[in-house]
């Protein structure tokens, strides 16, 4: 025998104090009572007689009855369904043509046109919305302006269903995009080159064989959008009170908070009824998605694709996406900015004559306004960390043990996205309400960062998982086979290696999170408010100056860690 | 001191494939084992059965007086307490890690404190011969080095057995053939049990001390590489191991270990050594290696089947030549380091390389 098979002492390898298995049933059980577990109070307050914070009381259909016999409820879901097959189909169409014209073109500049046309998703919903009401709204800006110094008729009328939906459409059309590009860049062009030399012209190629072939994605890509088109709140908050034009989302919101007594049994039965309709959506897209075989592309080795020569059409339809870009990003933008920082904004008044920061000094005096961003910041950092630690830790239960229901774990953390954001609120606003009467817990910021967090959960888990999928199993089946035990190895191979993931997904998270505001609503005592609802509820109210310079903080504040993601960790923006 | 690791009873499932059927394995002490068999017949999952990367339905794994798998009495060992070493197809280095870090990884976790821990992994590198590349990162590491790291991780803590699983199969051809002698000699040198998985016969043989051949999730046969490739247990064996004749026919005398086939187009018929004892029953196949064949054969006292046959091509490859030749119905290969002329060749087929099977060879 040499030297080297000398045995050290016999060591035991160190282990960890808590097994395995029973940090894999601690996780899973965690997981599912703190994302699915809310569910439970919502259904039982709306098949309840009394509130549950309420003695007494007994089951009972009767809120489903008085939801399904409200004229006002049908007139709601009426708005809702027009506004989201709107914004559906002019997404589609929109979207499409995006990522055709910016990925499969010869047009001028399309990678900077690329790359712009996804900003919108990036920029918080809210600050967005303002910009165009300041811009677009029937006292707006542009309004004004074309109506004065132009012959050109004011088309549109940003406070009806099709001009919300077209705004709608200003938002969802990137998102569409953004899958359809990525089911573009999976394709084969063999299969392109093929019909080039059957002797098709290169516009037929693209309407005979690229788009065709991106129905699967035109599909899901259509049920997404239709699905967070059903469960917007701040559009028609925003934009819809003024001519009392109600959605499903704000006819709960007005009847929780605005009735005296608040019909919370109704309002629970509504969200079910919202809930139970997002998730048969989102499951039927899985569904036809999911039968994706027919449309695979797969062939030889997939080479770049000659672009589609425009010709002469080059620069014009250069210099209209430009415009668009102007339309649905730059002036919005724009009127953003000049809404906080003057006095007064309107076509007659010279803007820099009226340059003030009295917006922006009053945000940061008044006490409800600086909390809520000391509130949002701290729910997002603090949020999307330990989010961010929780989706690594059932990422890796869910995918790299052998614990028996590890199955489960990666539908409960994609379920939040087919939850409605009120829906989640309202889903915390029970569950505390039944676990913890005194209301304490729920009147931290805490209650809140929960929320938020699980709302957000599937987002970072779809950002994280793709790296964790892409790390062989060898490695950690390694480590495991030189003594080390089952956390141990996630600890120090899986999760270390996954780092940049983790940050990833971190970034992704801070940003939602700061930005989010809907499962606020239901939830918010005071004391715990976000910056999002601060702004809905002053808009509500009338102001427009401050509203606006708190959301140019979001948006820069956005900005600024999207960047420093994208140039630390290539972070791309997600939905 | 390594030990010996016996497998009775192997069985797994994959819903309705049986990969392994009842597997018998025994790896003797300091012997280096190798599972040999197509892709699916159920080498890997025997090998990821042992280090507890997969759990069988039922059977029984002992490695020296440890019992590592037994559901009888309800032991199935979690791969970190099976004291394995495992190389994988992948290497599986740890990126983020040095190459010293990946070797002292197992010993980190079994609290082998600074210089006794650094002396270890020295000595490991040094053995590996990468002694030199101790603070290099994967990424800047050749993979036949990422290969020898992850053999250095895997002999560090050090195992009770080395488990490889077709380590050499993303080295390019050449790198190959030198790393087979190189692991060989090593693992002779440490002296540990090694159980070593491959499709590839050539490293089957060149390596092992002994062989299972594996098909279906059934051991076919288990020999030493002589005995593997000179007196296959079955057809299945004999068609998977190098090149071999099998001419199919009627048996016409059969008696003790000698019989005698009638090939189709055959003036006479072959006689044959029994490659197992019982009777062949009405159809045999005789098999017989192409360099086993003799061309004009000396007329001496060795039992000869004497065969003249017309050449139906020939392919000329360097150290030897290889002749197709017609032989009634079917065709014969003969491989020869002398070249012959002439469109008719006189062949025989020495009676003792000739071996009779029984039943008809199933061709996939």
């Amino acid at each position: 025998m040499t030297a080297a098979t000398a045995p050290p002492e016999a060591l035991r390898p160190r282990r960890s104090w808590i097994p395995a298995t029973l940090s894999q049933y601690l996780l899973w059980g965690a997981g599912v009572v703190v994302i699915v577990g809310p569910i439970v109070p919502v259904v039982w307050a709306s098949l309840w007689s009394t509130p549950l914070y309420e003695a007494g009381g007994a089951l009972t259909p009767d809120n489903y009855q008085r939801l399904f016999a409200d004229p006002e409820w049908w007139d709601a879901v009426r708005n809702s369904v027009t506004f989201a097959v709107l914004t559906t189909t002019a997404s589609v169409v929109l979207g499409t043509t995006m990522a055709v014209l910016f990925n499969r073109t010869d047009l001028p500049g399309r990678r900077i046109f690329g790359a712009a046309s996804l900003l919108p998703v990036a920029v918080p919903g809210l600050p967005l919305i303002l910009g165009w009401a300041a811009m677009y709204a029937p006292s707006g800006y542009v309004t004004r302006w074309l109506e004065t110094h132009t012959p050109v008729p004011v088309f549109w009328d940003l406070y009806s269903v099709p001009g919300m939906a077209m705004l709608a459409t200003g938002i969802a059309a990137p998102v569409v995009a953004m899958l359809v590009r990525g089911s573009l860049a999976a394709q084969d062009s063999a299969l392109e080159m093929a019909a080039r030399t059957a002797g098709a012209k290169p516009l037929r190629v693209l309407a005979t064989v690229t788009v065709p072939l991106l129905r699967p994605a035109l599909l899901g890509s259509g049920m997404i959008v239709f699905a967070l088109s059903l469960e917007v709140l701040g559009l028609p908050l925003i934009l819809g009170s003024s001519r009392d034009i109600e959605f499903i989302s704000t006819y709960l919101y007005d009847r929780w908070l605005n009735e005296i007594p608040p019909e919370q049994g109704l309002v629970s039965a509504g969200a079910v009824v919202l809930l139970a309709v997002v998730t048969l959506l989102l499951v039927a897209r899985n569904r036809l998605t999911g039968d994706g075989a027919r449309f695979e592309t797969v062939g030889g080795k997939a080479t770049t694709a000659a672009p589609i020569a425009l010709g002469a059409a080059r620069w014009p339809l250069a210099g209209l996406s430009a415009l668009y870009l102007v339309v649905v990003l730059g002036l919005p933008l724009a009127g953003l900015l000049l809404t906080a920082f003057t006095t007064t904004l309107s076509p007659y008044v010279d803007p820099w004559s009226v340059l003030s920061t009295t917006h922006l000094e009053r945000v940061l005096d008044d006490p409800v306004f600086s909390r809520s961003i000391t509130n949002s910041l701290l729910v997002a950092v603090i949020g999307a960390a330990l989010a961010t630690v929780a989706i690594a830790a059932l990422s890796v239960v869910a995918h790299r043990s052998s614990f028996r229901f590890r199955g489960s774990l990666q539908y409960v953390m994609l379920y939040p996205r087919a939850m409605p954001g009120l829906v989640t609120g309202m889903a915390f606003f029970w569950a505390f309400v039944v676990l913890d009467p005194s209301g304490r817990a729920r009147a931290t910021l805490w209650a809140v960062g929960l929320a938020f967090a699980v709302r957000s959960l599937a987002l970072g888990y779809s950002a994280f998982y793709p790296a964790l999928a892409a790390l062989g199993e060898d490695l950690d089946r390694a480590a495991r086979t030189t003594g080390a035990d089952w956390w141990t190895a996630m600890r120090t191979i899986v999760l270390r290696l996954l780092r940049p993931a983790m940050a990833v997904s971190f970034v992704l998270l801070f940003v939602a999170m700061l930005n989010d505001y809907d499962p606020a609503v239901f939830l918010v005592t005071p004391g715990t408010e976000v910056m999002g609802l601060t702004m809905l509820k002053l808009w509500v109210a009338g102001t427009a100056g401050p509203v606006a310079a708190l959301g140019v903080i979001q948006v820069v504040v956005t900005f600024l860690v999207l960047g420093l993601g994208r140039l630390v960790w290539g972070v791309k923006p997600r939905v | 001191m390594s030990d010996d690791l016996t497998i009775t009873g192997l069985t797994k499932a994959f819903g309705s494939t049986v990969a392994l059927d009842h597997v018998d394995v025994h790896a003797r002490e300091g012997e280096l084992l190798t599972l040999l068999g197509p892709s699916g017949c159920g080498k890997s999952t025997t090998l990821w059965s042992i280090a507890g990367l997969h759990r069988p339905d039922a059977g029984r794994i002992v490695a020296g007086d440890t019992v590592l798998f037994d559901p009888e009495v309800r032991t199935d060992l979690p791969p970190e307490d099976r004291e394995c070493g495992v190389v994988f197809q992948s290497y599986a280095v740890w990126p983020h890690m040095t190459v010293a870090d990946n070797v002292g990884y197992p010993l980190k976790l079994r609290r082998r404190k600074g210089p006794a821990r650094a002396a270890r992994v020295a000595e490991v590198l040094d053995l590996v011969e990468l002694g030199h590349l101790a603070e290099r990162y994967p990424h800047q590491l050749s993979g036949g080095q990422q290969q020898r790291v992850a053999l250095a991780r895997a002999l560090a803590h050090p195992p009770r057995l080395l488990l490889l699983d077709e380590p050499f199969s993303n080295l390019d051809a050449k790198l190959r053939e030198r790393a087979r002698t190189w692991l060989r000699d090593l693992q002779r040198e440490v002296g540990i049990t090694t159980v070593f998985v491959t499709h590839d016969q050539d490293e089957a043989l060149s390596m092992s001390d002994r062989i299972v051949v594996m098909d279906h999730g059934v051991v076919r046969q288990v020999g030493t590489p002589e005995a593997i490739y000179e007196t296959p247990a079955d057809l299945f064996v004999a068609d998977f191991i190098g090149t071999i004749n099998l001419l199919e026919g009627e048996v016409v005398a059969d008696d003790g270990d000698r019989a005698e086939i009638a090939v189709a187009g055959l003036p006479h018929p072959i006689r044959a050594t029994k490659a197992a004892p019982g009777p062949l029953g009405p159809t045999a196949t005789v098999a017989v290696r192409p360099e086993a064949v003799l061309i004009d054969p000396p007329a001496d006292d060795a039992p000869v089947n004497l065969l003249r046959a017309p050449v139906l091509d020939r392919s000329y490859l360097g150290d030897h030549t290889r002749y197709r030749l017609r032989l009634g119905a079917s065709t014969l290969t003969v491989q020869t380091s002398t070249r012959v002329t002439g469109a008719e060749l006189a062949l025989g087929l020495p009676v003792d390389r000739t071996l009779a099977y029984p039943g008809s060879p199933t061709r996939a």
